[in-house]
């Protein structure tokens, strides 16, 4: 039996190659399994094709909004607990307050610094913050 | 056995009595509406002015497929200005409908709405023109690069430029590093676009 | 560049550079790769089609592919190049996701005796559209209580002639029960089956060109649509028409089968995903503004 935790899931939905990338880059060198989405659609077939453990979703995509995709994952019984966190273009207040109200538990503000990515990335997913706890 | 076969079916709806209309109460029939008028030109501004207040997801779709299929100025300058609004759906939903568009009916506007006030607007523009045929995709990226204030369209542009495939745009990459040298998503993806180039050109 | 004037009005040959840009299109369109080591093959494949469309320039017939709104050359070029994948029951687990779990859904509201009706779009030579209708029979434990019409439809007259008359090699059944083949075939000669007259008779063969508006305009509504490995033939503006089409096509609640490396996510925003415990399938929303059904 294999004794080492599996690591935590991210699925990461964005239609930017370099944002996925450089996401990716991120949180696996933070010890996170990445998977990546190129569209709100996209992505919410891969979250019901093999529910991840955390969501990271822009906002501006092609076939399905962030917020879109937000609302019908918080519709289906199987994704519904998911924690999410939303990638914002403006530190406007209604942003903020329209990202949580379509079901995201935090948003952070493009261009998004490595720490905070990752420091949000174990938060929402209950990992410890401190020091390079196993994923 | 269960399996019969059909008898030539009459229309799955009786014609109606008046023509569809775009603000018609259900929504199957503003979609007929929309579907109706894909063939006329003239239609464009009425149907860019209907997504305003088109609610449905499916008629906005029928409206917007129209204007993809009448491909002129009017619709092009009819849906530009909804790069601005508020609903999410909505500008994603034009940004990919004016892609999809003859390239110089868009050009004037990518022109015109680079310079826009509002930095999100530039950026949607900048991903709009990375995806266009156009002879002037390339100017219209580096000039965001060199000239736009703010990270996020820069980076827009960045993608565009990467996602061209050529090397040529190498030196363009290093300027937007010179204007954003603490920006860590700027620094990776310069490097990131490096070592593509290196790899596989 | 020394070249002898072609004769017979044969095409112009193949440059390095005219192989890469028709496989860069061909790989973007309906994602399949060719090497350079393929290049022999296609370049025999493109040279008959050239031909047989009276084009002198590799540059001509990519523009015709590329252009072509109904996709047709497009497809026939593509099944020239790939080695013919149809046969009986393939993937079968969205035959599997249409009878346990699509169906029910379909007629959970719906009174017994009622007409269900299903669309095999781009049936090409029949197998889709038997597959189907095999699987209602055998394995819908309501298929009894309705009445199901199953349509099937396709551009290329040539490949409906073959769907109606019906005739296959064994090969193409090689994933069916024995016990079906005797059910529902008949010996047809050595290594040849035919789809015995009954199941023949009872579906609906129609040629139909999906981006044609006038054809599809008459088209009734469908509780299900077929439509695997076909909307990848088709430009963005062409895949969103198609989506749009068949959206129309559908009752609200209806659902779309798509091939199984296909995805909405790159066609069309106007269909649900579904999961089902076989298949993730398409539905098209039963309320306004996409409310869960």
């Amino acid at each position: 039996m294999n004794n080492e935790p599996s690591r935590t899931r991210v699925l990461v939905v964005d239609d930017a190659v370099t944002v996925r990338a450089y996401t990716r880059q991120i949180l696996e060198a933070d010890g996170f399994a990445v998977e990546e989405a190129v569209n709100g659609l996209d992505g919410l077939e891969r979250a019901l094709a093999s529910p991840p453990d955390l969501l990271i979703v822009d906002v501006n995509m092609p076939k399905m909004d962030g917020y879109t995709l937000l609302r019908a994952v918080r519709r289906e019984p199987e994704l519904a607990a998911i924690p999410a966190l939303m990638i914002t273009t403006e530190a406007k207040e209604a942003d903020h307050a329209r990202a949580l109200g379509a079901g995201a538990n935090w948003y952070l503000v493009k261009p998004v610094k490595p720490d905070a990515l990752a420091l949000s990335a174990r938060l929402l997913t209950g990992r410890p913050v401190g020091g390079r706890g196993a994923a | 056995m269960p399996l019969i076969k059909s008898t030539p079916t009459p229309p799955p709806s009786p014609e109606p009595a008046r023509p569809p209309r775009l603000d018609d109460d259900a929504p199957a029939a503003r979609r007929r509406a929309a579907q109706a008028l894909a063939g006329q030109p003239d239609a464009a501004p009425a149907l860019c002015a209907r997504l305003a207040h088109e609610t449905d997801a499916s008629v906005r779709e029928a409206i917007l497929t129209a204007l993809v299929r009448i491909g002129t100025a009017d619709a092009a300058a009819g849906l530009f200005p909804y790069l601005a609004s508020e609903d999410a759906a909505l500008r994603n939903a034009v940004i990919e409908t004016v892609q999809q568009m003859p390239p110089d009916t868009v050009a004037p506007h990518v022109e015109a709405f680079l310079d826009d006030p509002d930095s999100d607007v530039r950026i949607f523009t900048v991903q709009l023109a990375a995806r266009l045929a156009h002879a002037s995709r390339m100017d219209w990226l580096a000039r965001a690069v060199e000239r736009d204030p703010h990270v996020n369209v820069c980076l827009a542009a960045l993608e565009g430029l990467v996602e061209t495939g050529r090397p040529d745009v190498l030196p363009i990459l290093e300027r937007l590093r010179d204007r954003f040298p603490d920006d860590p998503v700027v620094a990776f993806s310069v490097d990131a676009a490096h070592r593509r180039f290196q790899a596989g050109a | 560049m020394n070249r002898s004037p072609p004769d017979d009005g044969d095409p112009a040959p193949l440059s390095p550079a005219d192989y890469e840009r028709l496989c860069d299109f061909l790989r973007a369109r309906t994602g399949l790769s060719f090497s350079e080591g393929k290049r022999y093959y296609v370049e025999r494949r493109l040279t008959d089609r050239m031909k047989a469309r009276g084009l002198s320039s590799p540059r001509e017939y990519l523009d015709l592919l590329r252009f072509q709104a109904s996709g047709e050359e497009l497809q026939h070029f593509v099944n020239l190049l790939t080695v013919n994948e149809t046969y009986f029951f393939r993937e079968r687990y969205q035959l599997d996701c249409l009878v346990r779990s699509a169906l029910d859904e379909v007629v959970r509201d719906r009174p017994k005796g009622e007409r269900i009706r299903i669309w095999s779009a781009g049936c090409s030579t029949g197998e889709e559209p038997y597959s189907i209708a095999i699987a209602l029979l055998e394995y819908w434990n309501k298929a009894d209580d309705y009445e199901i019409e199953l349509h099937a439809s396709d551009i290329d007259s040539r490949v409906l002639a073959r769907a109606r008359e019906g005739i296959y090699e064994a090969r193409s059944l090689q994933y069916l029960p024995p016990a079906l083949v005797a059910k529902y075939f008949t010996p047809a000669g050595p290594g040849r089956w035919r789809i015995i007259d009954d199941l023949r008779a009872s579906i609906d063969f129609s040629h139909v060109n999906l981006v044609d508006p006038d054809a599809t305009r008459a088209i009734p509504l469908f509780d299900v649509i077929f439509c695997r490995n076909l909307l990848i033939y088709f430009d963005d503006i062409g895949r969103r028409e198609a989506s749009a089409m068949f959206y129309e096509a559908l009752v609200p609640g209806g659902f779309v089968f798509l091939g199984h490396s296909e995805s909405m996510s790159r066609m069309s925003s106007l269909f649900v995903p579904r999961k089902f415990p076989d298949a993730i399938i398409y539905q098209k929303p039963r309320e306004t503004g996409g409310a869960r059904p």
